[in-house]
């Protein structure tokens, strides 16, 4: 039986703009970044209240990629289409007034859900996350 | 600080930003000085709370408390000088803060599952060498087939 989830891959446009929104504007823990003799290079972050749940940042265009499927993958990025899960925090409207301020885009402001408050946030690639503070915390 | 046993996941809470920030302020402290001896007052007086209630939030909000997440970087510290370069073992057990070359190697051992010479030797045998080659040991194994960096 499967347990736990260890790595997920979030595909970006530009690693090195990635990091630094995960990092600093996301407040994602840097995990590892270490590039390959082939020009592959491995960028990690996490949430940093799960260090054993890691996220890479996997260029779109990078080596052994085909140039149409990259295209593919960008096309869906630019058009919205690709979400990246939900990320949680214990204050919504608070946590939206913050990155509101810090850049950060959102669809609307936090609007009450049956589970909680909801917004909606994009990463500088065009992912997109829902930010929930969830019912009960 | 004193080792103390992970919260069950039960206990994992979610902050508001504010309280989040006060968190991470010490946590990146901690960080900074991952490979010094820091006592947990001092490390919670820059977060301005109590040391013990600042212990508590600590594991609740970050799933670890200070004293494991300070023992995570310093192995992950090892992992990498053992990897990437030719010091010796007991140069390295002092570089990232440990005070004795007998604690270090058992919580390696116990957090690795070999010996800092064995993960060395075993590191060397299945990547070749050191060099930039070392950082393949953290990329899952489909993932470098898939992107040619093997």
């Amino acid at each position: 039986m499967i347990q736990r989830l260890s790595h997920t891959t979030i595909y970006v446009l530009d690693q090195d703009s990635a990091k630094d929104f995960y990092v600093n504007k996301l407040g994602f823990e840097a995990r590892m970044d270490a590039k390959m003799d082939n020009g592959f290079r491995w960028l990690t972050v996490s949430p940093k209240g799960q260090p054993d749940l890691q996220v890479i940042l996997m260029q779109v265009d990078g080596p052994n990629m085909k140039p149409e499927a990259a295209a593919a993958i960008r096309a869906l990025l630019e058009q919205g289409r690709l979400n990246g899960g939900v990320l949680q925090t214990g204050d919504c409207r608070q946590a939206y007034e913050q990155l509101s301020s810090m850049g950060v885009e959102f669809a609307g402001p936090p609007a009450d859900r049956f589970y909680g408050v909801e917004a909606i946030l994009k990463d500088n690639s065009g992912n997109w996350f829902s930010l929930t503070e969830p019912k009960g915390q | 600080m004193r080792p103390k046993r992970p919260p069950p996941s039960a206990e994992v809470r979610l902050f508001d930003p504010a309280t989040l920030a006060r968190l991470s302020r010490a946590r990146d402290f901690l960080a900074a000085h991952y490979n010094e001896r820091k006592s947990l007052e001092t490390i919670a007086n820059v977060s301005d709370y109590s040391p013990f209630y600042f212990n508590r939030l600590f594991a609740q909000a970050f799933d670890e408390t200070p004293h494991e997440f300070v023992t995570r970087l310093r192995i992950d510290q090892a992992k990498k000088l053992l990897l990437a370069g030719n010091n010796s073992v007991t140069d390295i057990c002092f570089d990232i803060g440990y005070e004795s070359l007998g604690s270090f190697s058992t919580r390696f051992q116990s957090l690795v599952g070999l010996s800092p010479a064995a993960f060395r030797r075993e590191a060397r045998r299945v990547f070749g060498g050191f060099g930039p080659r070392w950082a393949l040991y953290y990329v899952p194994h489909c993932f470098a087939e898939f992107f040619g960096a093997r």
